[in-house]
């Protein structure tokens, strides 16, 4: 298995392994809209500072035991008292409220909990590797791990037997492996293979758009980017759609801001940034950032700021160059500072970086916040940005769709007169499975959400990932 | 007949269909032959073509890197230029994933790499005494083919560097992907070290990723066989057993080696199409010449077989039937042949009726003559010596009796001369054959005496009763017993006997006569056939006709020297006598 974008390979595990294991009370579809996992229904109070849940009463866990509210209601409390996700800070209580409810009072009104409940796997409690998913782990060493079919899953009994899951330093290597035959199933093709793997007819590959948007994240403390007009200017700067081709060979989409564009509350007509070099260029005149003359030995440029990169993954390589390049032609230096995950990570929550181009998860608005959002956003980012916080909390505490939508437009204001960022591209992503599977995907949906489906077109076989 | 069709078919055979199939089957294998030169020699084309595709690549790759070193030496860019210049030309020229500058210690001095640089300066390169280098192929940490090619920089004759780049040989591959020979040819290139480098077939690219490749690969060892100085082109099966034709084209800047593999299915379609064409052509010309020699040839023998008809025809009896011939042909004239034989046949037929009415009226003349003369000549001297010696009493009864009995002799030539024109008027009652033989035995005994021989019956113990003629009968013991006398040599013997064997009653008349010549015997019941020299013949065709009619049957055997039996058969009947039925 290649790495999910932009983690690691333990943080991928920690991703692949609950989707194929545990299974959330709710989904987030692809406009951000949530429907019935193991919950099967819900509803709130008029305050909307109360949630009922009503589970699913044929759901069992991988040991036989049933799903109760009591266990629910266990499992949440959990996750609420590690503050997985910013809207639980507003749940002050989780009851059990009936044979198959679960009741859950908020301090105030918070519309991220529904898409943040789509974000937490049940598991039982204390036993995180026990969930209620199509397939149950088997085994898990070093770069392997076996998981097995879970006969009793409550959605139907999954056709493959097994999954087995190699994990691979690089997605070259990854898809080389998938080229020798190795793999049934690659995770994720890299932009440089997929279309020799889309070629080959022993091999069938999904691509879908991935919510996860590049942005070069600015930290508002440098002291010429802590300048709206120059950060406003580097977005007028930017070609994306260049960007988009160059760099991502073209799969992918330019990005107007971090909200998803498939988001039920995105308004395309909201206010966004256009390329204009000239603009820019005018832009950071007016701010004071003109070109100097030619020093020697230096490039002659407004100002230069150094942009980390995380040099273990390839993708974000081109892409760096691209931008660097972008920016040399209106007379910026960027750059660029290739460094390992762990100290990339290190300078994401230190502050201590000029620029950071990462990969940013965007589906629902709660991602926003929790990246945007200056005191939630240093728990993965500290950019020293805060001036979408009061759009972002708009957000977060609208009591109907519409303030959502109001809430949302006021934002994408903010990010473009504001902007914490350059946001770059919406991605495609795609995935590879062997020909010997029925995987029955539907368009523009990650195959990966329907595994226990998947039928063998052959003979029973296992799948490797 | 059947041999005449049978040769009439071979001939056609031989004379069409078989200089036919030879003109086919020559045809088919040059047009087979030529097309097959010319498919290998198009794809050989194609070969060269991609190899000098491939040696562009290459040589582009060199020139862009040629291109580089010349800026980056030429125009003394500080470092920072330097490195972006590097990672400008990375952007650009997407075959190189990366790209860097060493000095002349092999030191780097920028890279378009983010981090450190991963390649290093070929060590075969400093020593190589070109000024550019291409690395063999090598299998990078990824396990995918990759080369690097080096280019010295040189300022004043003096060595200041390299520009070494990195080629991402998938790069290579979508050049090599987009190279078709016809549906599903396509090229493949293989390495100096017999590594396979790109796979123009997508199912087959996983090969390039496999740390073993197959040593007996069909491809791979064509190509060692062709570097070895082989043949350009052959077919082998691929390992999914399809049968493919390759060719091979050198890359000389590289030493590598393209081949074009293409499924001989699909190669040779247009000749196989070409032959197909060919073959149905001639199939139908065969077809064509069958059908019209069949239906000239039918025109031809139904002629044949229309004489064969009249002939037998003719042959039956039906001396008028005449062939009707068309045509103007030598059968025409045949056909004309024919009937004016047949023609003559009817005159020459018709002379020999006339010859054997002729012969036939000669012959009964005579036996009128024999049988009439001499009665008539006893009635006419008795009745001159009745006028001379009418006074004598006793002689005049004498000439009468002596006339009397000529007459009766006259009478019965007479009346076997009607009995043969028209049947013979019959009364039949229930007769006792063993009283009318012995009263025929009786009546010839006088005859039997003046030829000095025994005549004499040898009755069955029973009476044996027929339906008959008692007067017919007697006719017919009659002409039996005076021909056995008169064929009996004195002192032989002539016998009349009955027989009864259940339904059946016999007579049988056998003598030690002289016999009767088997040639003859068929033909002594035909009217006017006697085996005597005299006579008109007809007594025994006489007694079988009343044989006959009284629903018996007459046969002869007869041995020349030894004698002659006739054996007449009749219907026994339960029917008897009136005289007996009333006693």
């Amino acid at each position: 298995m290649s790495l999910p974008a932009g983690q690691t390979t333990s943080t991928g595990l920690r991703t692949l392994i609950p989707l194929l294991t545990t299974e959330p009370l709710l989904t987030n579809e692809m406009d951000g809209s949530q429907v019935a996992r193991l919950a099967q229904d819900w509803a709130w109070d008029e305050s909307r500072t109360k949630l009922q849940l009503k589970l699913r009463r044929d759901v069992l866990f991988h040991d036989g035991t049933p799903l109760t509210p009591k266990v629910v209601a266990q499992a949440l409390r959990a996750r609420i008292a590690a503050h997985s996700v910013s809207s639980f800070a507003s749940v002050s209580s989780v009851s059990v409220t009936g044979e198959d409810a679960v009741t859950l009072q908020l301090t105030q009104p918070d519309s991220f909990l529904l898409p943040d409940l789509a974000l937490v796997s049940i598991a039982m409690p204390g036993k995180s590797d026990i969930g209620t998913g199509p397939f149950k782990l088997a085994s898990q060493s070093g770069q392997q791990t076996l998981l097995r079919r879970f006969d009793q899953f409550y959605r139907g009994r999954p056709a493959i037997d097994a999954v087995e899951i190699d994990t691979y330093p690089t997605q070259r290597k990854a898809w080389a492996s998938m080229m020798r035959g190795s793999l049934d199933m690659l995770y994720e093709v890299s932009r440089d293979a997929v279309e020799f793997v889309e070629a080959e007819s022993a091999v069938n590959t999904y691509k879908f758009p991935r919510a996860y948007y590049i942005p070069l994240i600015f930290n508002v403390r440098h002291p010429v980017l802590k300048n709206a007009q120059v950060r406003r200017a580097i977005n007028e700067a930017l070609d994306k759609d260049a960007l988009v081709q160059e760099g991502l060979r073209g799969r992918g989409r330019p990005a107007e801001g971090p909200i998803w564009p498939d988001h039920w509350a995105y308004i395309a007509s909201a206010q966004s940034t256009t390329f204009n070099p000239d603009a820019a260029r005018l832009r950071l005149d007016a701010a004071g950032y003109r070109i100097p003359p030619v020093t020697a030995g230096q490039m002659p440029s407004r100002f230069s700021f150094t942009c980390a990169v995380w040099a273990e993954d390839a993708r974000f390589e081109r892409l760096a160059l691209v931008l660097q390049k972008q920016f040399a032609d209106i007379g910026i230096d960027m750059r660029l500072e290739p460094l390992s995950a762990t100290a990339f990570d290190e300078r994401a929550l230190s502050g201590r970086f000029d620029a950071l181009l990462i990969e940013m998860a965007g589906r629902s608005l709660s991602w926003v916040y929790r990246f945007w959002h200056s005191p939630s956003g240093q728990v993965v980012l500290n950019s020293g940005y805060q001036s979408a916080d009061s759009a972002l909390e708009r957000i977060r505490r609208a009591r109907s769709d519409d303030e959502v939508r109001r809430g949302v437009v006021d934002l994408m204001r903010v990010f473009t007169e504001d902007p914490p960022a350059a946001f770059l591209a919406w991605q495609m992503q795609s995935r590879a499975v062997s020909a010997q599977f029925d995987v029955r995907a539907e368009p523009n949906r990650d195959i990966l959400s329907n595994v226990w489906q998947w039928r063998p077109v052959a003979a029973p076989a296992s799948v490797s990932r | 007949m059947r041999r005449i069709t049978s040769r009439f078919v071979l001939l056609i055979a031989t004379a069409a269909i078989a200089p036919l199939m030879v003109y086919g089957a020559v045809s088919v294998t040059s047009l087979r032959r030529a097309n097959n030169e010319s498919v290998r020699a198009g794809n050989l084309k194609v070969a060269g073509q991609v190899a000098e595709q491939i040696e562009l690549y290459v040589t582009n790759n060199i020139r862009v890197l040629q291109s580089l070193g010349s800026e980056l030496t030429a125009t003394a860019l500080a470092t920072w230029q330097q490195d972006r210049m590097l990672k400008d030309y990375v952007l650009s020229f997407p075959e190189f994933r990366e790209i860097t500058l060493f000095d002349s210690s092999g030191n780097v001095l920028a890279s378009s790499a983010l981090g450190k640089s991963r390649v290093a300066l070929p060590e075969a390169a400093a020593h190589a005494a070109k000024r550019i280098y291409i690395a063999p192929i090598r299998v990078d940490d990824d396990f995918l083919p990759t080369t690097t090619i080096a280019v010295q920089l040189t300022r004043l004759q003096q060595n200041t560097g390299w520009v070494v780049g990195e080629i991402a040989l998938e790069q290579l591959w979508r050049m090599v992907d987009n190279i078709r020979v016809g549906a599903s040819g396509h090229a493949l290139i293989v390495g100096e070290d017999l590594r396979l480098i790109a796979h123009g077939n997508p199912d087959e690219k996983r090969r390039i990723a496999s740390s073993e490749q197959a040593t007996t690969n069909a491809a791979l060892k064509f190509v060692s066989a062709f570097r070895a100085g082989g043949v350009p082109a052959t077919q082998y099966l691929n390992e999914a057993r399809e049968d493919m034709l390759a060719v091979a084209s050198p890359v000389r800047e590289t030493g590598w080696t393209i081949v074009v593999e293409q499924p001989t299915t699909e190669a040779f379609a247009t000749t196989r199409r070409l032959e197909g064409q060919l073959l149905t052509a001639i199939a139908l010309a065969l077809l064509v010449t069958m059908i019209v020699g069949y239906f000239w040839g039918r025109t031809f023998i139904q002629r044949i077989f229309a004489l064969t008809r009249v002939t037998r025809s003719i042959a039956e009896g039906k001396w008028e039937t005449r062939v009707q011939m068309t045509g103007q042909d030598e059968i025409r004239e045949l056909g004309d042949a024919f009937n004016s034989m047949a023609d003559r046949l009817v005159e020459l037929r018709e002379d020999v009726r006339k010859q054997e009415r002729q012969a036939m009226f000669g012959r009964i003349a005579a036996g009128l003559v024999h049988d009439l003369s001499h009665p008539i000549q006893n009635i006419g001297n008795s009745c001159k010596l009745i006028l001379k010696m009418s006074d004598d009493q006793e002689y005049r009864e004498t000439f009468r009796r002596t006339v009397e009995r000529e007459m009766v002799i006259v009478k019965r030539v007479l009346d076997d001369l009607r009995n043969i024109a028209r049947p013979i008027p019959l009364e039949r009652f229930p007769v006792d054959l063993n009283k009318s033989v012995a009263d025929a035995i009786e009546a010839m005994l006088p005859h039997a005496e003046t030829a000095g021989l025994t005549l004499k019956a040898e009755l069955a113990s029973q009476p044996l009763y027929i339906e008959g003629d008692v007067f017919a009968l007697g006719r017919v013991y009659r002409n039996l017993i005076l021909n056995a006398i008169q064929a009996t040599a004195p002192g032989g013997l002539v016998v009349a006997a009955t027989e009864g064997h259940g339904t059946r009653v016999q007579v049988r008349v056998y003598d030690t006569g002289c016999g009767i010549p088997s040639d003859r015997l068929n033909a002594i019941f035909e009217d006017f056939v006697t085996t005597k020299r005299r006579g008109l013949g007809l007594g025994l065709a006489i007694s079988k006709k009343i044989v006959e009619q009284l629903g018996g049957s007459i046969a002869v055997a007869s041995e020349v020297g030894k004698g002659t039996t006739f054996v007449i058969d009749f219907p026994r009947t339960e029917a008897r006598p009136i005289a007996l039925v009333a006693g």
